[in-house]
């Protein structure tokens, strides 16, 4: 602010000096025409005076005796200032004539005052008159008889032997030049006054908003927590906010004035070819979100994001390098990325615990009927028994065999993830062959068994093995769904949304109960369900790129519908 | 284990396994049992008709009413019938529900033939001195 005010105070005096300097010179120069102007018309008022001096001489000669020496005078002097008069030269205009007599300058006649006394030869008095009786012929400013400035035309008068002067005092001519260069002056000055007062006025409220902008932006880019640099055409770091010191581990004194190469890399114009600027040189690199490597003051990589944007002062254009620590960031995504891991060697863990678990009960449970059904086989022919007995004992026994291998197929596969072998479906003869195959046990559970498949269905690319083994699952829960019957059990499919084929399994079943969560690893409602069915179901679906899900029916029964793309998963 | 032969009970059982029902169904026979069984307790019908049980064998995991609930239903009916509960489950809070009630024995799967035959020699000693 009070660099402001001196400034202020310049530009005040600069306009006062300027405004007076110029008014000054127009008057002077006014002055001195005018000056000029006077001088002329005071020659040619001298000259009508002497050729009217030398007239009124001749006459009086032709008249000699006519009158007296006096009278002669007062005749000159009557004729002389009515002449002088009607020049108009204003309060102090005179005419003077004098001779030489007894070495000193007598005055013979002079307008002003009478009995001028005599001048000596030299002095600074009476200068035009002396001039004018040693016979020279000008003008001057000089003094006069009486010691005032005046500007005098003289000349001789010849044949009398007289001088003769006509003079006007300067401070005459002077007085209305200045008059009005004390009004124009004062003028000048109040007005300019009034100026520089209605500017402060009405500027310093825009200075300070002006001033509070550039404070707030000031505060903005001092406290950002992202490093400011400004750059140069030259690729010179021009400022830098103190979180770009602070990122870089310099002090801000250290980078001003250094290549910005020193914190960023050179080659961020070059690595990629969306320019070819070198460094900063130009607009084009601009970019959001890059993430380069810098370089700390210790040496150390120094991960950031940056962005680059141009700007223009007048005609200097530079850079504004807005810049971000990666680092805490990129710790952190390593972090997570662990933490991540961790998470999922757990869930993996706590998944194998459960199917540990799962897998004890399962085959708990067959192995203690295998040990009875042995132990029965053992007891019939120790007493000697064969035949029927021991025939459906041993039945038994393969049955529940087939039950343990049939279970750890699907654990295996749970385990294993899903390799598929793809290859297009024909799902009209797909779907036919699978409406074959659950046929028999629909009809054995009183279930309709029905198909609905729309026209036109590309070709379904899936692996068929796998997909059999969603879709068995689903056809087999629902048909189990469907008791006490009669029920009904609906397949159906055709075209979803672009590119998506929805194979659907509905049926008129007891429904699902709110609580469960299927699709969860050992989630069931049936008293003899691993909960494996339709979790692995949902591992096909998704390796294939697919999704299941299920909805409930009105009145009854539940859906499940499988959308699979056709032309199977994106690579 | 006495001298003489053990007592011919009439034993309850109720196993929705086929393999685990016929196994033990079939061996209690052979020892001279009389055996009921059922794969489930709603298909039993009422448990009022049960007036002459002297063993009850139940799993625990059945479709419907499960083994324990049915057992404190019967143990109500008839507190003087030893019990025994087969289960494939380790649950903590199964095995502290069945510890709090003396009148239930827990036999865990898998077990085999020797395990569950001498179990129930011990159970039917306690049923003809108990």
């Amino acid at each position: 602010m009070a660099m402001n005010q001196r400034r202020l105070g310049g530009l005040v005096t600069a306009m006062v000096v300027v405004c007076l300097g110029s008014a000054g010179l127009a008057f002077y120069v006014l002055y001195q025409a005018t000056l000029d102007e006077q001088r002329h018309r005071l020659g040619d008022a001298l000259d009508g005076q002497i050729r009217l001096i030398a007239a009124i001489a001749r006459f009086q000669n032709d008249e000699s005796g006519a009158s007296t020496d006096s009278a002669k005078q007062v005749t000159l002097r009557q004729a002389l200032d009515a002449h002088w008069r009607s020049k108009g030269f204003g309060r102090s205009g005179e005419f003077v004539l004098a001779r030489i007599e007894n070495g000193k300058v007598a005055f013979a006649l002079s307008q002003r005052r009478d009995n001028v006394s005599p001048l000596p030869l030299s002095g600074p008095f009476g200068e035009p008159m002396r001039r004018a009786v040693a016979g020279e012929t000008g003008s001057c400013i000089c003094l006069d008889y009486a010691g005032k400035t005046v500007l005098a035309s003289y000349a001789p008068v010849a044949g009398l032997d007289m001088g003769a002067v006509a003079k006007i005092d300067l401070a005459e001519i002077r007085a209305p030049f200045l008059t009005a260069a004390a009004i124009g002056g004062g003028g000048a000055v109040l007005a300019i006054a009034l100026s520089a007062f209605l500017f402060v006025r009405f500027a310093t409220p825009l200075i300070g908003s002006l001033e509070e902008i550039e404070a707030r932006n000031r505060a903005i880019v001092e406290n950002a927590a992202e490093g400011i640099i400004a750059i140069g055409e030259q690729g010179l770091v021009e400022s830098v906010n103190p979180a770009a010191a602070r990122i870089f581990g310099y002090e801000r004194s250290e980078v001003i004035g250094r290549p910005v190469s020193l914190l960023l890399p050179p080659a961020v114009g070059e690595q990629s070819d969306a320019t070819r600027s070198e460094r900063f040189g130009e607009a084009r690199i601009l970019g959001l979100g890059r993430e380069v490597v810098g370089r700390r003051k210790d040496g150390e990589a120094c991960p950031v994001e940056i962005a680059v944007s141009h700007a223009r002062a007048g005609r200097r254009s530079f850079f504004t390098a807005i810049v971000r620590d990666l680092t805490e960031r990129k710790r952190d995504e390593a972090e997570r990325e662990e933490l991540r891991r961790m998470a999922e060697q757990n869930s993996r863990l706590a998944e194998i615990g459960a199917l540990s678990a799962k897998i004890v009960h399962d085959l708990g449970n067959p192995l203690g009927g295998l040990s009875m059904q042995a132990q029965l086989i053992q007891r019939y022919v120790s007493r000697g028994e064969s035949g029927e007995r021991i025939v459906k004992r041993v039945e038994q026994m393969m049955s529940t065999v087939r039950y343990v291998v049939s279970l750890i197929r699907q654990f295996r596969e749970f385990g294993r993830g899903q390799k598929l072998e793809m290859s297009p479906i024909d799902l009209h003869a797909y779907v036919e062959e699978l409406a074959g195959v659950w046929a028999p046990l629909a009809a054995r559970k009183g279930v309709a068994l029905r198909r609905q498949l729309a026209d036109g269905l590309p070709p379904l690319r899936a692996d068929p093995g796998k997909l059999r083994r969603v879709l068995d699952n689903l056809i087999k829960n629902a048909i189990e769904a469907c008791d006490p019957p009669p029920g009904e059990v609906r397949i159906e499919a055709r075209m979803s949304e672009a590119g998506r084929i929805r194979l659907s399994v509905a049926d008129t079943g007891v429904g699902v109960p709110e609580t469960i969560r299927l699709f969860q690893l050992f989630e069931t409602t049936k008293a003899n369900g691993t909960g494996l069915g339709l979790a692995v179901s949902r591992e096909i679906v998704l390796a294939h790129g697919g999704d299941i899900e299920f909805a409930r029916l009105e009145p009854r029964g539940t859906v499940f519908h499988v959308d699979l793309p056709a032309e199977g998963p994106a690579q | 284990m006495t001298n003489g032969r053990a007592k011919i009970l009439k034993v309850l059982l109720i196993e929705d396994d086929l393999a685990m029902r016929t196994g033990i169904e079939g061996n209690l026979e052979l020892d001279g049992h009389s055996v009921e069984a059922h794969a489930s307790v709603e298909a039993l019908g009422p448990i009022t008709r049960l007036t002459d049980i002297d063993l009850l064998i139940t799993d625990h995991q059945l479709p419907g009413e499960s083994g324990l609930e049915f057992a404190d239903r019967f143990h109500a009916l008839r507190p003087e019938v030893p019990i025994v509960l087969i289960t494939a489950y380790f649950s903590r809070d199964l095995e502290a529900r069945v510890g709090g009630r003396g009148f239930v024995r827990l036999l865990r799967k898998p077990f085999v033939y020797e395990e569950f035959h001498e179990l129930i020699q011990r159970m039917a000693n306690h049923a003809r001195h108990g």
